[in-house]
């Protein structure tokens, strides 16, 4: 089975320079030159662009660039990805929105409604990430007080409800919800249910991705605590009966050569503070994936050098990428050729989907698509022939 | 004086039209070749209305909730980069979303179709409707709800942090901030004609459309709920949502009204039609929102025919600029 490359949208903005400390592109700081999307105007009041206008350009940049579609984040300072799917799914034709969301935010009937009328809008272009972890204070900030255990009870819950109700004349009484002889209706009903990309790595997230995940969504772990887990994925899926897929999420800094790409590096890196370094150590809620992360780290860190990971593999894991942005560390830097080694590897551990990002978000789905998917191998498996063969065009 | 009119858009259909998506039942006996299978879907039909709405003067554009039909929400999302000036205005059932979460989706609406949302609450939902999807709680219980639920969708919008324990939602630090906050608040709309649904209204209600009906029945209404409002120091403004079949004669007019499968709240000439919105307009009632089928067709023929007899709409002044009403 072919794989399934995605692209991140940037939800709250984008920078023109992975070392810029605020993002210019979109309205999350005070405009600043070189500002995008809004722009500066004449007058130097903010222009007449939105920044969906530039998350559109995006999605665009990645479907032409090969990606099957992109992931669409949602934090509580974030645009949110129910509205902006629908708002794009018209001006992209085979972007895919695999849209982030928690459970419980929205009703799983209505959830399966929306998600319906979505498919309807982009001509079956929905995917789920869904999401469970988090907590801490972020998670009262959207009202839920639900411990994290209880969480993915919820979301299980919630998956079997929205399943459910999809086919129509549903009932259902659960911890969570009830529904009394509800569902779609033709011809909503006729609708594909998404694909489920599945996060979280805790043992109650495992239980519940087990039952419900079509792919199972990690951050980039180094290949020796990658493989125990996707094990556990697999064992408690197959206890369900049925087969665990997995899919792999980070940054790819890629150039032409190692050296230019690590230049990128320094150079970001000098832009950081000493309090920028400390500040990714401190925990942040309940989520057992970045306390994963947080261990593949050296205590002290004072050079980039520091956060190479899993070298005596190859060169060009690296773990400091959540120095610049909010989410995962670990992504990877380097050439085209090493970029794509590392695809490899982890497509031959097991990985049969990637969600990739790199800053800036538009120009780089141009650069990852171009330069280095085509350099990946791929297992025996996931070989798909063309359809029909490329015309050589001499230009 | 003046008033708004919105276009009701066909959130469930309109006669099988648009649905050309793959698996669509054939029409027809395919002796013609037919390549839409797959690339025309239902919302280009839906955009196609949208459009036909904002050309024809419409300020904005009503989208109900309907049982087994498309959700509101999204269809607003999608259809609002292709139209500049029209509001939306799509009906939401308070049990959907916590309403955290319906502001944050509502807050980004608003930044990028230049704050042209208002939403929509139906107080009068039947209840077995309201339990297939999940909504359990009846009378004083539900109305309660609705008015934590304004509150608190209202509070994340206007409040940074927004702090709130109540019957059924809490929040701690909520709030929306930086680039998605400090934008205008989205109008709210209700519906219903029971006095509890007026208080209601009088309390939650921006604007409040009343039961459909003869303009007599319609302004007694609007008076009752004047006085509700009042009673809590609030303005509600009144409208109401009119199914209408209008013609070049009655005759036609009520030949295609016994016909069709249109609502028929209003049904006669262009003339007598434009009479009774004024008679409406002028008795205070300022939003109205028409329901007329097929949606596109008769989009053009109101605006041709009946928008240019209504005294409450501007008369042409060659040369000078289109005056909009957006609200």
């Amino acid at each position: 089975m072919a794989v399934d490359v995605y692209w991140r949208l940037p939800m709250h903005g984008c920078k023109g320079e992975l070392g810029i400390r605020r993002p210019n592109r979109g309205d999350w700081s005070d405009p600043i030159a070189g500002n995008l999307a809004p722009g500066i105007a004449r007058d130097g009041s903010p222009d007449d662009n939105r920044f969906v206008d530039h998350l559109a350009d995006i999605a665009r940049a990645a479907e032409i660039s090969g990606f099957y579609g992109g992931l669409l984040p949602s934090f509580p300072n974030t645009d949110d990805p129910w509205t902006v799917a629908p708002a794009i799914a018209r001006e992209t034709k085979t972007f895919h929105f695999m849209i982030a969301f928690q459970p419980g935010f929205i009703h799983p009937v209505h959830a399966a409604r929306m998600s319906a009328s979505l498919q309807r809008a982009s001509n079956g272009r929905l995917v789920y990430n869904i999401i469970t972890g988090g907590g801490g204070p972020p998670q009262l900030w959207w009202g839920d007080r639900v411990a994290h255990d209880d969480r993915y009870a919820r979301t299980s819950e919630f998956l079997d409800v929205l399943k459910g109700s999809w086919a129509g004349n549903f009932s259902y009484e659960g911890r969570f919800y009830r529904v009394e002889n509800g569902g779609l209706q033709s011809p909503l009903s006729e609708q594909p249910i998404p694909e489920i990309y599945f996060s979280g790595s805790s043992d109650a997230a495992i239980v519940s991705a087990g039952r419900h995940a079509d792919y199972y969504l990690s951050h980039l772990e180094p290949l020796d605590s990658l493989r125990p887990k996707l094990d556990r994925v697999r064992e408690r899926t197959a206890k369900e009966g049925r087969v665990a897929k997995f899919s792999l999420r980070f940054d790819v800094l890629a150039r032409r050569t190692p050296e230019e790409a690590w230049a990128e590096v320094a150079r970001a890196w000098s832009s950081l503070s000493k309090a920028d370094i400390d500040r990714v150590n401190r925990p942040i809620g309940d989520a057992t994936g970045f306390q994963r992360q947080r261990a593949f780290r050296p205590a002290v860190v004072t050079h980039y050098d520091d956060l190479h990971v899993d070298k005596h593999i190859g060169p060009g894991l690296w773990g400091g990428f959540n120095l610049f942005r909010g989410g995962p560390g670990i992504g990877v830097v380097g050439s085209y050729e090493q970029a794509a080694q590392w695809l490899d590897r982890y497509l031959r551990a097991g990985i049969d989907s990637f969600v990739l990002a790199g800053t800036p978000h538009l120009e780089e789905a141009f650069r990852v698509g171009e330069e280095v998917l085509p350099l990946v191998h791929g297992r025996a498996d996931q070989q798909v022939k063309p359809s029909r063969p490329w015309q050589a065009v001499a230009i | 004086m003046s008033a708004s009119l919105f276009w009701n858009l066909p959130s469930r259909g309109e006669r099988g039209r648009g649905e050309w998506q793959a698996g669509a039942p054939p029409r027809g006996r395919g002796w013609w070749r037919e390549e839409r299978e797959g690339r025309f879907g239902p919302y280009d039909y839906l955009a196609q209305v949208a459009h036909a709405a904002e050309v024809s003067g419409f300020d904005g554009a009503f989208i109900p909730w309907e049982v087994g039909g498309d959700e509101p929400l999204i269809i607003a999302a999608a259809l609002a980069r292709e139209t500049r000036n029209l509001v939306f205005v799509p009906e939401i059932q308070p049990a959907s979303a916590t309403p955290v979460y319906l502001a944050k989706m509502a807050v980004t609406f608003q930044r990028f179709a230049r704050n042209r949302f208002a939403w929509k609450l139906d107080l009068e939902l039947d209840s077995a409707v309201r339990r297939a999807h999940g909504d359990f709680l009846e009378g004083e219980e539900w109305f309660a709800r609705a008015e934590e639920y304004i509150h608190v969708a209202k509070g994340t919008w206007t409040t940074h942090p927004f702090d709130f324990r109540g019957r059924f939602y809490d929040v701690e630090r909520g709030g929306l901030a930086g680039p998605l906050s400090g934008l205008p608040l989205p109008r709210i709309y209700t519906s219903g004609r029971s006095d509890r649904v007026l208080q209601a209204a009088a309390k939650l209600a921006d604007v409040h459309l009343l039961g459909p009906g003869p303009v007599e029945d319609v302004l007694s209404q609007a008076r009752r709920l004047k006085a509700a409002a009042d009673k809590e120091g609030r303005e509600v403004a009144a409208g109401v949502r009119l199914g209408l079949v209008t013609r070049h004669t009655t005759e036609d007019a009520v030949r295609v009204a016994r016909e069709g499968s249109s609502p028929t709240d209003l049904v006669g000439d262009f003339g007598t039609v434009a009479a009774r919105l004024d008679e409406l307009v002028a008795g205070g009632v300022r939003h109205l929102v028409i329901d007329a089928r097929p949606h596109l067709e008769e989009a053009y023929r109101f605006a041709e025919h009946v928008l240019p007899l209504l005294s409450f709409r501007a008369r042409p002044r060659p040369g000078a600029p289109r005056d909009v009403q957006t609200q």
